[in-house]
């Protein structure tokens, strides 16, 4: 469904507005099917070819303001997969219980992984 | 960036005040590894007139400790007001001088993306060098307190310069107004804006100068002259209708006490003699 944020975005970075684009193509697709949309950033980059990264952090930023996505930091456990998801690093506890392999466990930042996930 | 504990990483983030940038800090933090090389980017800053432009050095310091721009202080020494309100003398050696050291900038640095921030008398004198130097390729634009004429046609800069340029405007800015009533060739886009789909206009409470400060241009420029993000103004939307003592300034002009001296002389010299000779007939 089109929303009138976007045109909010483009005006907040008319440089990027092709890029703009691109990411309101992705929420449109990610919202026309079934399950939940889950992206990481380097993919997006791929998708949205904007500039440069900074531009991205940017762009991302303000969509997640804007309610257009969310983003998530998932603590990955050592055996793989996610044990746990937060809206912010410092909401991540220091020591989390890895129910993959039954024990708690110290969270370093190599075990976080930034997610943007399409609201549905 | 890394950290040896997510202890310490958390107390990095909380070391960032403002939630938006701890925010985009956070982001950030997954992106860096794979950052890409950016090109060089020089902004260079160009003052007004009578001006020792103390806000270049100001502005010049915060983008070289806060970025990876490099700033060039521009100027063309202490234009006298009297300078400023004669059309032929003296703008021409001015816009040459900094023509001539943005050509220098460039062939110094072929492959740098070239911005630049101009305030009052700076945006006029940009203004012409875009009009005449074809060669010349700019990045960002940026303008505030602009004497340029409203009806500036961007479109033919267009292909030499990034969209959209930015044109800050003071609400209680009145020097635009009076530079374009009382000479020649200067407008009041510093009152009005461009009202031109390649500028951004953005209006503050500001009176002419007030833009230059650290903290507008850490809130309103850096954004624009780093990503070319358009940090949207509040008080564009809820600003008041412009007043009596504004239109009074617009409307008068110059061009109205020529008519007093020729009213007088029509009366003196034809009307009166027509009358009497009527009256005499």
């Amino acid at each position: 469904m089109y929303s009138p944020k976007f045109d909010t975005l483009i005006d907040e970075f008319p440089e990027e507005s092709a890029a703009v684009s691109r990411l309101l193509e992705l929420v449109r697709d990610g919202e026309s099917r079934p399950g939940r949309k889950e992206y990481l950033p380097n993919r997006l980059y791929d998708v949205l070819q904007p500039s440069n990264y900074r531009v991205l952090v940017q762009i991302l930023s303000s969509a997640a303001e804007k309610g257009l996505l969310k983003r998530s930091f998932r603590v990955l456990s050592s055996t793989g997969g996610g044990i746990g998801d937060f809206d912010s690093i410092l909401d991540i506890p220091l020591e989390i219980y890895d129910s993959r392999i039954g024990r708690s466990v110290e969270v370093s930042q190599q075990e976080i992984e930034l997610i943007f996930v399409i609201k549905q | 960036m890394q950290f040896n504990s997510l202890h310490e990483l958390q107390v990095h983030l909380q070391s960032i005040r403002d939630p938006a940038e701890r925010r985009i800090a956070e982001v950030a933090l997954f992106l860096t590894a794979a950052a890409l090389p950016q090109r060089k980017h020089i902004v260079v800053l160009l003052h007004g007139m009578n001006t020792n432009a103390e806000w270049q050095e100001a502005l010049a310091d915060t983008i070289r400790n806060s970025t990876n721009i490099e700033p060039i202080v521009v100027g063309y020494g202490n234009f006298h007001p009297v300078k400023f309100f004669l059309p032929v003398f003296f703008r021409p050696g001015r816009i040459k001088k900094v023509m001539e050291d943005l050509r220098g900038i460039r062939k110094r640095h072929p492959d740098a993306d070239i911005s630049v921030v101009a305030h009052s008398f700076g945006t006029y004198v940009l203004s012409k060098i875009l009009t005449t130097a074809m060669d010349l390729k700019l990045h960002r634009i940026l303008l505030c307190g602009a004497i340029v004429d409203s009806d500036y046609d961007w479109s033919t800069v267009e292909p030499r310069i990034s969209s959209p340029v930015i044109n800050d405007i003071g609400r209680w800015d009145y020097y635009p107004s009076l530079a374009k009533s009382w000479s020649w060739g200067y407008g009041d886009s510093g009152c009005i804006g461009f009202q031109n789909s390649l500028v951004r206009d953005r209006h503050f409470e500001y009176g002419h100068s007030d833009f230059l400060n650290v903290k507008h241009m850490r809130e309103y420029w850096l954004p624009y002259l780093l990503d070319g993000r358009v940090v949207a103004s509040p008080y564009t939307v809820i600003r008041e209708a412009m007043g009596l003592k504004e239109r009074a300034i617009r409307a008068f002009s110059w061009f109205y006490l020529l008519l007093i001296p020729t009213g007088w002389a029509l009366v003196h010299w034809v009307i009166a003699p027509a009358c009497r000779f009527i009256l005499s007939a």
